[in-house]
């Protein structure tokens, strides 16, 4: 090290990117992260914690967390389910650190002091908290560096590109954010909450009209499938489809909370999204969606049906929200609407280059047929000047991972390592070093 | 001179002017006709420039520089003019060139230039130079220009296309990028877009020679990034500098309001700046910008310059010059208020000395309105002065018009009052707040069709403001278009006001 300036990558820099959904974290210079894990953790007080901690818990003053995929799946009595991100930022620190210690210990499997990390942030964090998290990071953890990036920077990275405008569609949020050479252009950030969390809200709602029950595996004991003769035995008659579900639920499930009940649910519901819902290529038409070939699909009870126009019904408020049941009024905007306005806010002299790479990431944009809609939309709503040029990977990974991936390209590079927060930097300069030196 | 031709030079800004002298000097095909009457030493410095700088640097800058001018032109359209001129000057650079070389071919050259089915770029006005003598064409052709207020859309490739594209060679990728850059960045110094296609260049001979790497991509335009944002900070001066009459005053108020400076260290602090600009801007080497670009660094940076001088403006301090002053751009700009200072009467507009009183005024405006963009506030004092003019030249300059300064400063105060809330809120937001603030501005309910009337009006106005929004508050706002937009809102035209 000389100068302040972090001049080495002679131990691997780690990449974590924590969203709403989901926690990666890995090294640099790989191509996908070594830990991918929910962000939510079960969380017990204290005087409901086991005595002894076990792999894949992290205690804090007065709580105990449970977390990780295995840990969080365990029904346990009066387990809180509570998520340390709101709105992308982090609010509870301490479910924040049970996370990061998580992964060191269970993932990395190193001594935080060894590595620089590189940390992806929303694009709309405040200083106040970038400030704390460098704080957080140099003090308690004592890494030797430090960097912050915005997630939409590191997505457009991810594709070999400084410039293009970040459609992200997540589970609380869809957002364009324009990047344009390295930085997010603050004022055209258009943010809709018609992302996946709305799609898993509609899918309840279709479950309740057509009463079906979503039982959570973790209620079930045994169940008899349509298909075949289950654990029960030979002696179960198979369930038809559309019949009741024939299930028998655990013994002695402890009471838990509404806050987990309902996070094990969704779960099923997403399932059922990325196996059932497909955007319609054109706006939804009755008439047509009739005619879309159904679906069969098994919920974990045993419960089985076909789904045919509902398969396009559900996603369609994604791209218009003005015939959503419970929105009416809305001002929400469409997906198309979105990507359309966050261009509009910008510079009118960079409006081509964000329409020439509009960059699709984030789970939700997973639903089969979205990118093609969301062409066919866009192609509609540009200026006829403009080319238009949607960069969407094929690979399901990629899109889900796309920060992390930008995070790992970013921290391998040569031209990078004078642009770490130094440990030094950071003791001369304080936790403002990361105002200075990340933009 | 015939009276369309004097119309065509007394119509022409100083810059315009300049950039003929300039074409006619150096590349333009119509440079050769005019070098033919001025002798052989013009064309002789072609020939050198031609050969001191080789015959592909020299193809690259003939592209550049007609890619610039005829930026509605096709790349078939530039790519044949620059083959023809190249070709000329082959012919008769040659030492045993005929001494009537230049002349003969570039008689030619035009006469092919004003056919039907000629294959060079095409300009409405081409018929009026045309129909001109022989001698008139030159000077004519030289002086029309691209003058659409729209900026040519960039062809965004991505990195696939990039090495698709090259596959067809480097030499015809380059030129295509050259002309692609150009015609975005009509009024900057060409060895500018030049140096960022030989960025773009390298960056796509380095990144498709292997197996397609995003890593490499990313690398490059990471290398380069700071030299783009000059680039747009670089045209954005330009243009402003190009086609407006004022750009300077409203230079001189931009830096006044990041350092909260006075009239008249903002005056000293941005001198650099105000002076031949313009020229700079029009020269094909950028020594001269680059100077002007570093002199303003120093005078605002210097620890001895007054200005209070934030954390974050010490900042850009501390980058190169190619790169403060883009970051000064992005700091927050404070309104000032300076007691006491307003013209007393129109026929203070109508200054008649060294203009520094009137620049007081309009500085003193300015200042209160920090989200007002420079293009903006330049455009609007333009159309205030082209109001005020004929008055001025008018024997009572205070009767003959009944614009008054206050319905210029309450103009002035909505523009700012109309960005300042583009910023603050989002687009949904934003335009819900301009249709409420034309209702509140509306008188009260008359009868039923008035009420329609007036409904249909407000949306169209709605919409009208929404518009120049979000094209002309950005820090960027594209001088020509936002001129226009000003001028349409400004001036009362027959029943609209």
């Amino acid at each position: 090290m000389s100068g302040g300036v972090y001049g080495g990558d002679e131990v691997g820099a780690l990449v974590f990117d924590i969203g709403s959904f989901s926690a990666r974290a890995g090294y640099a210079g790989e191509d996908c992260p070594k830990a991918d894990f929910p962000t939510s953790l079960g969380v017990l007080a204290e005087e409901d914690g086991g005595a002894e901690l076990a792999g894949e818990q992290e205690k804090a003053a007065g709580r105990t967390f449970y977390l990780d995929t295995n840990a969080l799946h365990v029904a346990r009595a009066g387990m809180e389910l509570i998520s340390p991100l709101k709105n992308g930022m982090i609010e509870d620190w301490e479910a924040f650190q049970a996370i990061v210690d998580h992964t060191y210990c269970k993932h990395i499997k190193s001594e935080p002091s060894l590595h620089p990390v590189l940390m992806s942030e929303a694009p709309w964090n405040t200083r106040a908290k970038r400030e704390k998290l460098t704080e957080l990071m140099f003090e308690h953890y004592n890494i030797p560096a430090f960097f912050l990036c915005k997630t939409a920077v590191l997505t457009a990275f991810a594709n070999g590109r400084a410039t293009g405008l970040v459609l992200d569609s997540g589970a609380t949020h869809t957002t364009a954010i324009p990047v344009h050479d390295g930085y997010v252009l603050q004022q055209g950030i258009v943010k809709s909450p018609l992302a996946g969390d709305f799609i898993t809200m509609q899918c309840r709602e279709l479950f309740q009209e057509m009463t079906i029950d979503i039982t959570p595996p973790y209620m079930i004991a045994a169940k008899v499938t349509p298909q075949a003769h289950s654990r029960l035995g030979c002696l179960a008659e198979p369930v038809r489809e559309g019949m009741p579900p024939n299930w028998t639920k655990k013994d002695r499930l402890p009471p838990v909370t509404k806050s987990w009940h309902t996070y094990m649910c969704n779960e099923v519901i997403q399932d059922f999204q990325a196996s059932v819902l497909q955007v319609s290529d054109s706006p939804y038409d009755e008439q047509v969606a009739a005619q879309m070939p159904t679906v069969h699909y098994e919920m974990p009870s045993g419960y089985s049906t076909d789904y045919g126009a509902e398969r396009l019904r559900i996603p369609e408020g994604l791209f218009d929200p003005s015939n959503v049941k419970g929105l009416s009024g809305n001002t929400m905007l469409g997906v198309g609407h979105v990507v359309t306005t966050s261009i509009g806010m910008c510079d009118i002299d960079i409006r081509p280059g964000l329409y020439g790479s509009v960059i699709v990431t984030g789970g939700n944009t997973l639903l089969q047929g979205f990118t093609e809609r969301l062409n066919r939309e866009l192609s509609q709503k540009a200026p006829p000047s403009m080319r238009l040029k949607l960069i969407a990977s094929n690979s399901s990974m990629e899109r889900r991972f796309s920060p992390w991936i930008g995070g790992s390209i970013l921290a391998s590079l040569g031209t990078f390592q004078q642009m770490w927060i130094s440990k030094q930097e950071y003791e001369e300069g304080g936790k403002q070093s990361v105002e200075r030196k990340c933009p | 001179m015939l009276r369309e031709e004097r119309r065509i030079h007394s119509d022409l800004d100083p810059v315009s002017k300049m950039r003929i002298f300039q074409v006619v000097l150096t590349l333009s095909a119509f440079t050769l006709v005019s070098a033919a009457w001025e002798g052989e030493t013009r064309v002789e410095e072609l020939c050198r420039e031609r050969n001191e700088a080789g015959k592909d640097a020299f193809k690259a800058m003939v592209i550049a520089l007609y890619s610039q001018k005829f930026a509605n032109g096709t790349f078939e359209e530039i790519s044949a003019t620059s083959d023809h001129i190249l070709k000329i000057l082959e012919k008769c650079c040659s030492p045993d060139a005929n001494p009537g070389c230049y002349e003969k071919e570039t008689r030619e050259l035009v006469t092919l230039f004003c056919r039907k089915d000629s294959p060079f770029p095409k300009h409405p006005d081409l018929d009026k130079c045309c129909g001109k003598g022989e001698h008139e064409w030159g000077l004519c052709l030289a002086s029309l220009h691209y003058s659409s207020e729209e900026l040519p859309s960039l062809q965004e490739l991505t990195n696939e296309e990039i090495c698709e594209q090259l596959k067809h060679g480097a030499q015809v990728f380059s030129a295509r990028y050259t002309y692609e850059l150009s015609r975005r960045y009509q009024s900057i110094p060409a060895d500018l877009v030049l140096k960022a296609t030989k960025n773009y260049v390298e960056m796509a001979e380095k990144c498709c020679s292997r197996s397609l790497s995003k890593i490499c991509f990313l690398q490059e335009r990471l290398q380069h990034k700071d030299f783009n944002i000059f680039l747009r900070y670089a045209s954005n001066v330009c243009e402003n500098a190009r086609h407006l009459k004022t750009h300077k005053t409203a230079f001189m108020v931009y830096y006044a309001s990041l350092l909260k400076l006075p009239f008249d260290d903002a005056f000293t602090a941005t001198r650099s700046i105000r002076d031949n600009l313009a020229w700079c801007c029009s020269q094909k080497n950028s020594r001269c910008l680059t100077e002007k670009f570093t002199e303003l660094h120093q005078a605002l940076c210097n620890d001895s310059s007054p200005g209070l001088k934030s954390e974050d403006f010490q900042k850009c301090c501390g980058k190169a010059p190619p790169g403060a002053l883009p970051c000064m751009d992005n700091l927050e700009r404070h309104a000032q208020l300076f007691p006491g200072t307003a013209l007393s009467s129109l026929s203070d507009l109508c200054d008649t000395g060294d203009g520094k009183a009137l620049q007081r005024f309009w500085f003193q405006t300015g200042a209160k309105y920090p989200s007002i963009p420079v293009s903006v506030f330049a455009s609007f004092m333009d159309v205030i002065k082209l109001i005020s003019e004929p008055c001025c030249n008018a024997s009572d300059a205070k009767g003959c018009v009944n614009f008054n300064l206050t319905d210029f400063a309450t103009a002035a105060s909505k523009f700012e009052h109309l960005c300042s809330k583009y910023f603050k809120l989002d687009w949904a937001e934003f335009k819900k707040a301009v249709q409420g603030d034309l209702q509140s501005e509306a008188p009260a309910a008359a009868a039923a069709e008035a009420e329609a009337a007036s409904q249909n009006h407000d949306e169209a106005r709605a919409q009208v403001l929404t518009n120049f929004a979000s094209s002309c508050c950005s820090r960027y706002a594209p001088a020509r278009k936002c001129k226009n937009m000003v001028e349409e809102m400004t001036v009362c035209k027959k029943d609209d006001c």
